[in-house]
This record gives C-alpha cells, sequence and structure tokens, in this order.
C-alpha cells in the first residue's frame, strides 16, 4: 500500500536523523527542528519554530533520543493537529463517523483520504449505515404476498449509504442458493 | 484496608498523587502498582495540562465502578452525562492531546470517549470545506486533483 510505503520512508529518515543528534550531542537548534519536522504519521513536513525552544527546555538528557519526537509533539507548546496523529489513531476516528460523512472526507486532503479509504475497505464495509428508516420500509415489502415485487422495493435507497450490492443478490437467488445448502 | 497512593509525574515536571484504583484503570500503569508505591513514576508522553484530565476522569469512574449494580442505571447516566460535559468543554487540540495519553496508558474508555468527540465534530460539519475549518487542516489538493476526487467517488460509492 502507498500509504504504507510513505510511512516506512519517513520513519527511516528520522531514525537517521535522531542518530546523527546524539552522536552530536545534542544541540544544534537546526538538528532539532528537523526532528521535528519528521513527525509520525503521514509524512506532512511543517515547520515548528517554536517547539525548537520547546526542546531545548525539556529534559532531554533523561529521555532517549526516540522519544523527542513524543516530546516535542506532547511538549503542549505546539497546538496539536489531527494529521499529528499516528494513522492507527485517524483510522479510529473515522470509524466513528457515519456513512454519509466519508464523501466529504474524501475532500478534505490527501491524508485524511488514504485514511478514509482504509477506514472504508476494512470498516464500513461491514458495518450497516446507521439511518436505516428507509432499508426498513423497502424490507417490509418483503412481506407483500407476490414476493416480486422485491425489484421495485431496492429502488429505494437509504440516503448515503453504500449500496451493498450483496444485499440485491442474496433476496433474489434465495431459491438457489437454498436448493445448493441442501443437495 | 489502607490505600496505597502512586505520585505520577508529567513530562514538564508536575506531580499528581493518585490511588491504587485510579492506576488500574490505565494498562500501561497497572504494573506499577507492585512495584513503585511510594516512589514518582515518570509518565514522559504526557504533559501536566492532559495529566490533570486523565486523572480527573479516572477518579471519576473510579466511583461508579466500584459502586453497587442496585444503584448502577441512575449512576451510569450520570457518568454518561459526566463524560459529555467533561470532553465537550475542551478544545480539539486538548482532545488530541487526550487521545494521545489514553493511546498510551492505554485507558480504553478515555479513549473512546476522546476519538467519538473528533467523530462528532467531523459527523456535525456539512461539507468538507467545513470539516477543514473545524479540524484546521489545509487541503493539500490542487483543482485537479479535486476534480479527479469527485470523479472516483461516484464509482467509489456506487
Amino acid at each position: 500500500m502507498a500509504l504504507g510505503k510513505k510511512r516506512i520512508i519517513v520513519v527511516q529518515k528520522s531514525h537517521l536523523k535522531q542518530r546523527r543528534g546524539v552522536e552530536d550531542g545534542g544541540l544544534g537548534l537546526e538538528l532539532e527542528l528537523e526532528l521535528v519536522q519528521y513527525k509520525r504519521g503521514f509524512g506532512r513536513k511543517r515547520v515548528l519554530i517554536s517547539s525548537g525552544d520547546e526542546i531545548c527546555d525539556s529534559p532531554v538528557g533523561k529521555t532517549s533520543s526516540k522519544k523527542l519526537c513524543d516530546e516535542a509533539s506532547a511538549a503542549g507548546g505546539q497546538s496539536r493537529e489531527l494529521e499529528d496523529l499516528p494513522l492507527d489513531i485517524l483510522l479510529r476516528i473515522i470509524c466513528g463517523v457515519e456513512h454519509e460523512d466519508l464523501k466529504q472526507l474524501f475532500h478534505v486532503s490527501k491524508a485524511v483520504r488514504e485514511a478514509t479509504l482504509i477506514a472504508k475497505q476494512s470498516h464500513f464495509a461491514y458495518s450497516t449505515p446507521r439511518k436505516t428508516s428507509v432499508f426498513e420500509r423497502s424490507r417490509f415489502g418483503l412481506d407483500k404476498p407476490s414476493g416480486l415485487g422485491d425489484g421495485d422495493d431496492y429502488e429505494i435507497e437509504a440516503p448515503a449509504a453504500p449500496l451493498q450490492k450483496r444485499y440485491r443478490s442474496r433476496d433474489e437467488d434465495n431459491s438457489g442458493v437454498s436448493v445448493a445448502l441442501f443437495k | 484496608m489502607t490505600k496505597e497512593m502512586f505520585t505520577l509525574k508529567s513530562s514538564d515536571g508536575f506531580l499528581f498523587v493518585v490511588d491504587e484504583a485510579v492506576v488500574h484503570q490505565s494498562v500501561t500503569l497497572s504494573p506499577m502498582v507492585q512495584d513503585c508505591a511510594g516512589r514518582e513514576y515518570p509518565i514522559n508522553n504526557v504533559t501536566g495540562k492532559i495529566l490533570n484530565l486523565v486523572v480527573e476522569y479516572c477518579k471519576n469512574h473510579v466511583v461508579v465502578d466500584g459502586g453497587d449494580s442496585s444503584s448502577s442505571s441512575s449512576s451510569g447516566d450520570a457518568l454518561k452525562k459526566w463524560d459529555d460535559e467533561f470532553i465537550t468543554q475542551m478544545d480539539l487540540s486538548t482532545v488530541y492531546d487526550l487521545i494521545m495519553a489514553a493511546n498510551y496508558l492505554i485507558i480504553k474508555g478515555l479513549f473512546d470517549l476522546a476519538c467519538q468527540r473528533v467523530a462528532d465534530e467531523i459527523a456535525a460539519c456539512k461539507d468538507h470545506e467545513e470539516i477543514r475549518a473545524t479540524l484546521g487542516i489545509v487541503s493539500d489538493y490542487t483543482a485537479e486533483e479535486e476534480a479527479e476526487v469527485l470523479k472516483e467517488n461516484e464509482w467509489a460509492f456506487d
């Protein structure tokens, strides 16, 4: 996955930078600024000049160089942005939104779009949209004696819910499935 | 049974004295119950401001989790109300920090609560521009890329 590759490159670069920082004994301000730029997550570069001061003041000696990036972002001097969050946390947040918001999330930014795509494939494809009132109405039509009206009822779609083709085919091929099962 | 008190130290040097029940809510911190009674336990990833909120959340959840089941429904509602007020009063930047802290300390309830707050913010937005404005995201799409995404959306959501 492209996103995965990006992450690996970013992490490798940041490790290189961190090693350099340790060898130099800490503390060229420029080196530390570079460390801050390579944040976990999506690799978006952002110059956080004020965080450079924060790093100098924080107890660098006590913590390992690996935690420098975390300290910079947790230092509190610079406010955290959504894109600063690691991918797995961003995914967890996106899984909390509803289906109709997914479309909007695609347009927000490239990074959010990639996370939304993953969430869609791993979570939303297997979950029912919360607003199911129209679905309920269409299913109600299955009680009609004719039973052949199913095709018409499925033209009523839940608002902005992903169309799951398996729903349609399951009902149409019901008899075929049961025959195959009990053969 | 005397309560053991534990001292948590934030990254910026703030100290929080909490009892065992609070510490137990964090999967990360639970093992320290055996080792660190009476000593300071440094939490390098979390600032005092955020650790204060975490401790407040845990203290509130101890009171109810330890209560008897007969009053659980009403206290459950009260707790939910407290949770809602707790999480909506803070700005999003604090919520992100809280998410990271709850993730590190592995406090599931707090993590879910904070993530859902952000999800609710997104859900409340009408369109992607409002999402950008609310979350403070700058779009990195060019005009062509945006048009492409629009086209992709049509078949992606088919």
